[in-house]
């Protein structure tokens, strides 16, 4: 896929996306109905007073109670070891070996599946995926090895997987890891769930990779109307894609609400602490000039901006005895290709002038008359 | 005691596959350059190049105005330290804090005599804020981000010029990445270090560096100070790495949240 295809996919889901978000937010605000789902209709999945413990007694996830209803998603979030893959794992019946319930229960009458974190690692690496996802099929939906394959190739166009997989089926390891965990997401669809579980889908991939696959996630959850509980470490990821959040620490559940309430007021220092420990970034200039909001905001990065460059100034020409660094752009580096070959040779002072030109000519500035427009 | 590094028109080869494209670039002094970039655009090829772990095809590489070639000199081994991803895969487990403190010391016979070393290893494991009797445990009793603090002081150990850290904090929760972060840049404030800090997470990058590289497939897409490129990316992959970005739903109050150092 070519990157300006992938942008345009990526349009296009994002403004699907804002739309479900839009729909999620009045469901928030409104507090009687948790979410946008019904809350009259009874609730899928109910745990209650979850407590997971090991045979040698140790208590690994204490008294979690949450009750998810059709179409909603429970964004669990937590650092390592508080116990949130676990309670996925006891929605799921996948408790590890000596991990026993010993007080309370999960309840469900529906189906479920899961996406793990590592998809080269939930795959079977000597089995082309075509046949892995066909497999499932004809398990899961009784059918026989023709019609599975057909739902099989289905699917796989559904998640956006090359067509070329229809007649050249091909193992994972000749996959990339964005492309297995489409695999892996498959596999789960065809369990037909009601209830998609999701490890850290995206804890493995590239941010641009990551970005497609939260999409194509929201973009299935819109289309086929499963609930979700999804379980990350990143309180941005979790904030776009659940409605409410519950977060935990050390096995045990140290707040819950909609997502906008705890991230915006949070109630617990646990809580605050990793909303803290997000690295935030300023606000590209094009984002921030369409959001008459932000602007201030913006504004004050500028600012900022400037006198971080002011700052960092002296000290690049300082240290640096080059002519590059007396010119008007502020990169005091120089970086570019090479023009030729034979430019090898050149001086080092030349080389720097003629790179500096062909940076400029390649990567045309964004002007300010263009400042205000939305790239997007 | 920092330098510069230089890289020109290098190219690295796998095989018949080009994994590095005559990449050129420059690191001033006590700056640090941020690499950005999906996996398999030669982030690692390019720092593995720098340490000299592999021997690129064409080009050259200076630091401090001296050449990096095939057959380093000891002296410029010791000036280039890296820093891995995973802690539990670079510490040896069957050595001891001071094993592994004390090795890198005694190679380059920084220290005379035992009481010295002992004496430089407590100092590193200050520097790094570990207790001081760390030094006879294993790297197994430790948790995850004291484990890259080990791993920090055993690069610092020898006294770099020039310090490579290969996402250093990808394999840490977020407090604790918080905290690693925190304690290399103050260390990097105090011993005046050239940093090449590879990572695929922007917000990390936003965090530590001066200047930001941007690769793709073995090539530099952008190269620009890093409050300009975090405001006005200029080519399109960079703009479409930053959009990439999850962010907080909420804007308000982001800003104050910024780690400022």
């Amino acid at each position: 896929m070519s990157a300006r295809e992938s942008m345009n996919m990526h349009e296009k889901d994002a403004a699907a996306f804002e739309k479900a978000g839009k729909l999620g937010k009045f469901g928030m605000s409104d507090k009687s109905g948790k979410t946008g789902t019904d809350a009259s209709e009874p609730p899928i999945l109910v745990a209650d007073d979850l407590t997971l413990a090991t045979a040698s007694g140790q208590t690994l996830v204490e008294g979690i109670g949450f009750a998810l209803r059709r179409g909603e998603s429970i964004g669990l979030v937590g650092e390592s070891g508080s116990g949130k893959s676990l309670t996925l794992r006891a929605v799921l019946g996948l408790l590890p070996k000596g991990v026993t319930i010993t007080r309370g229960s999960v309840r469900h009458s529906v189906r479920s599946a899961m996406v793990f974190q590592d998809p080269r690692g939930a795959l079977d690496p000597l089995c082309p995926v075509v046949k892995q996802v066909a497999e499932v099929v004809r398990y899961r939906q009784n059918k026989n090895r023709r019609e599975a394959r057909a739902e099989a190739l289905k699917l796989l166009g559904l998640l956006g997987l090359p067509e070329s997989l229809a007649r050249e089926d091909r193992y994972p390891n000749q996959l990339s890891g964005g492309q297995c965990q489409r695999i892996v997401i498959a596999l789960a669809l065809a369990c037909r769930p009601d209830i998609l579980l999701c490890d850290e889908p995206t804890t493995a991939l590239d941010v641009t990779v990551q970005r497609q696959i939260i999409d194509l996630i929201a973009r299935l959850q819109s289309e086929l109307g499963f609930a979700m509980i999804f379980v990350t470490h990143n309180l941005a990821i979790a904030a776009e894609m659940c409605s409410r959040l519950i977060v935990m620490k050390q096995g045990r559940v140290v707040e819950e609400g909609p997502s906008v309430d705890v991230l915006t007021a949070p109630r617990d220092p646990y809580t605050r602490m990793l909303i803290e420990a997000l690295l935030q970034l300023p606000e590209t200039a094009g984002a921030a000039g369409t959001d008459p909001a932000l602007t201030g905001n913006a504004n004050r990065l500028n600012g900022e901006r400037t006198d971080a460059e002011a700052a960092n100034h002296p000290s690049l020409s300082g240290e640096d005895g080059s002519g590059a660094s007396t010119s008007d752009e502020p990169s005091a580096v120089e970086a570019a290709k090479a023009p030729s070959e034979s430019a090898e040779n050149a001086a080092r002072k030349e080389d720097s002038a003629i790179s500096d030109s062909e940076t400029e000519s390649q990567f045309p500035t964004l002007g300010s008359n263009t400042e205000g427009e939305d790239p997007r | 005691m920092s330098a510069d590094l230089r890289i020109e028109h290098v190219q690295v080869r796998y095989g018949g596959f080009t994994a590095l494209h005559d990449l050129t670039l420059h690191v001033p002094a006590n700056t640090t350059l941020g690499l950005v970039g999906e996996s398999g655009s030669g982030k690692s090829t390019l720092a593995r190049a720098v340490a000299g772990l592999i021997v690129p095809a064409e080009g050259r590489m200076t630091l401090g105005g001296r050449a990096l070639d095939k057959r380093r000199s000891r002296e410029q081994r010791k000036q280039i330290q890296m820093i891995f991803q995973n802690p539990d895969a670079s510490l040896n487990p069957r050595h001891s804090v001071r094993g592994i403190l004390s090795e890198a010391l005694l190679f380059h016979k920084m220290t005379r005599g035992r009481a010295q070393t002992e004496q430089r290893c407590r100092e590193l494991l200050e520097q790094v804020r570990l207790p001081a009797d760390s030094l006879d445990k294993y790297p197994h009793e430790f948790s995850g981000g004291q484990r890259q603090r080990i791993a920090i002081a055993r690069a610092l150990s020898v006294e770099p010029e020039l310090l490579i850290a290969d996402e250093p904090t990808s394999a840490l929760d977020v407090s604790v990445q918080r905290d690693v972060l925190e304690l290399f840049l103050e260390i990097r404030e105090r011993l005046k270090l050239t940093v090449l800090f590879i990572s695929h997470d922007l917000g990390v990058i936003h965090a530590v560096s001066d200047t930001v590289a941007v690769m793709r497939q073995g090539e530099l897409v952008e190269f620009a100070p890093k409050e300009r490129f975090f405001v006005r990316p200029e080519t399109e992959y960079g703009r479409e790495l930053l959009a990439a970005v999850p962010k907080m739903p909420i804007a308000a109050g982001s800003a104050e949240r910024n780690l400022t150092f």
